[in-house]
């Protein structure tokens, strides 16, 4: 490396930017360097953004009036119940507004749930209930009523 | 039905009857075994009659976060999703406004009192304030609100016993929590087959109700709301458990009873409960979603909403809840 300045003045000029060139471009690099460390070491360590209930709009419109779904509702009054009987295994159109009420963080150890994401819908049931057999039918195997608290 | 084949057992527990049905009698003893610790499970972390459940102790704890187990954090979740899908209607903020009207205790034993009311109605205290942190597994709850979270936990319950038992035994199961019900796996040939009881006819003496319909269900919930189930008196006030929020009060509805089909029994449970607080509204809105429904008015008039099936040949018989042979 050069120390003397014996030479013209537009020399050593030149030779002080070319180092001050090669300063600037390693520092640049450290920079880059850094901040690609840092950026790793946040991603592993920041906690994911907690999925609370209550980030979900509550009593938005659509909870009370859903978009119409396909199969519309017949409504008979004073016993005159649905035209419709007998047993039928066709999937219901699943429109219904979900509530994703937790995460798989908290799924029950204990237990098995229903699903990994235990999440809440007024779906209606797969199969539409159907009529039970008319004659000579059995007691009924078990009873709905509001005695549990519903 | 071959109801004879099926294995069955019935017990007591969450202040109700229980019924476990089996489509192998085989696997009953292991199915018995899952559901009675499942209810065990649910009692000690839902109760809001148990001071050591961890419902009374985030009640209690201030206002501060409190940590809870991943089954009450699921119970909590149901509850606070009701609430939203019905716009606030079943709200689980309402436990303050249950006491107020004297069911302070287990039922059987809330039921034999009939003073006067003492304490001022109380409004639901506001489910939005319920935090839950499912990440942290922390629960807050504001000072001084009372959750209840009763039924949307009982019917949670049916469905995660059902799963269960479903799954252990690779079968066929009914779970019915004291008319709540929830079925998995493979049912019976011909389904299983529920009677619909109007409450107007239970006789609580001998514990005998008169089915109003039998249907047959194969997947899914059913669960029946009503206004007479679960009624007492204080003074000259005839009360029930289903409370509108907004107002503390037992909700006056034009039906009676509500029996409501679903996915799973906490969304039956939800509809039905929603169903009595909405009234007429309540017919729009099961249609909208596609619920199959049977709604029954005070005068004894039933409206059924989305393919409940029509009424069958056969009488109504009286019997004891779950007596099916």
């Amino acid at each position: 490396m050069r120390d003397s300045y014996e030479d013209s003045p537009a020399e050593a000029r030149e030779l002080g930017l070319r180092r001050l060139s090669r300063l600037t471009w390693r520092t640049a690099q450290l920079g880059t360097l850094a901040t690609v460390g840092f950026a790793i070491v946040f991603a592993r360590t920041a906690p994911a953004p907690a999925a609370n209930v209550q980030t979900v709009p509550p009593g938005s419109p659509a909870a009370t009036t859903p978009a119409p779904a396909a199969g519309q509702a017949s409504a008979k009054p004073q016993g005159l119940a649905s035209t419709r009987p007998g047993p039928r295994a066709a999937t219901r159109p699943s429109s219904q507004r979900t509530v994703q009420a937790t995460t798989a963080a908290a799924k029950p150890s204990s237990a098995p749930a229903p699903s990994p994401a235990v999440s809440h819908t007024l779906a209606p049931p797969a199969t539409t209930p159907a009529p039970a057999p008319k004659a000579s039918s059995p007691a009924p195997t078990a009873t709905s009523t509001s005695h549990g608290g519903g | 039905m071959p109801a004879g084949t099926l294995g069955r057992h019935t017990s007591n527990a969450l202040g109700t009857f229980v019924t476990l049905l089996v489509a192998e009698p085989g696997g009953l003893d292991a199915a018995r075994d899952l559901l009675t610790a499942e209810l065990a499970a649910i009692d000690v972390a839902c109760s809001r009659f148990r001071a050591d459940s961890e419902l009374s102790r985030a009640c209690a704890a201030g206002g501060r976060p409190v940590p809870v187990s991943p089954l009450f954090a699921e119970a909590l979740s149901a509850g606070l999703a009701a609430a939203e899908l019905t716009a606030g209607d079943v709200d689980l903020t309402c436990g303050r406004a249950l006491i107020a009207l004297g069911y302070d205790q287990d039922f059987a034993s809330a039921r034999q009192f009939t003073g006067s009311l003492r304490q001022p109605l109380a409004p639901a205290g506001g489910w939005r304030k319920v935090v839950l942190d499912p990440v942290r597994q922390e629960v807050t709850v504001p000072e001084g609100m009372l959750l209840d979270l009763g039924a949307t936990a009982k019917a949670l319950a049916a469905d995660r016993a059902a799963a269960t038992i479903a799954a252990a035994i690779g079968g066929g199961v009914l779970v019915n929590l004291g008319g709540d019900i929830s079925v998995a796996g493979p049912p019976p040939a011909e389904g299983w087959l529920v009677g619909v009881a109007d409450d107007a006819t239970f006789d609580s003496k001998a514990a005998s109700v008169q089915s109003s319909q039998e249907i047959v269900i194969r997947d899914g919930g059913l669960a029946t709301s009503s206004v007479l189930g679960r009624a007492w008196r204080r003074g000259d006030a005839r009360l029930h458990h289903i409370v509108d929020p907004r107002t503390g009060m037992p909700a006056r509805s034009c039906w009676r009873t509500v029996s409501v089909a679903a996915r799973t029994c906490v969304a039956a449970n939800i509809a039905s409960t929603a169903a009595i607080v909405r009234g007429e509204r309540a017919v729009t809105w099961l249609g909208e979603l596609c619920l199959p429904a049977r709604l029954v008015r005070h005068d004894g008039g039933v409206v059924t909403v989305a393919d409940w099936p029509a009424p069958g040949g056969q009488g109504p018989g009286s019997r004891a809840p779950d007596s099916g042979a």
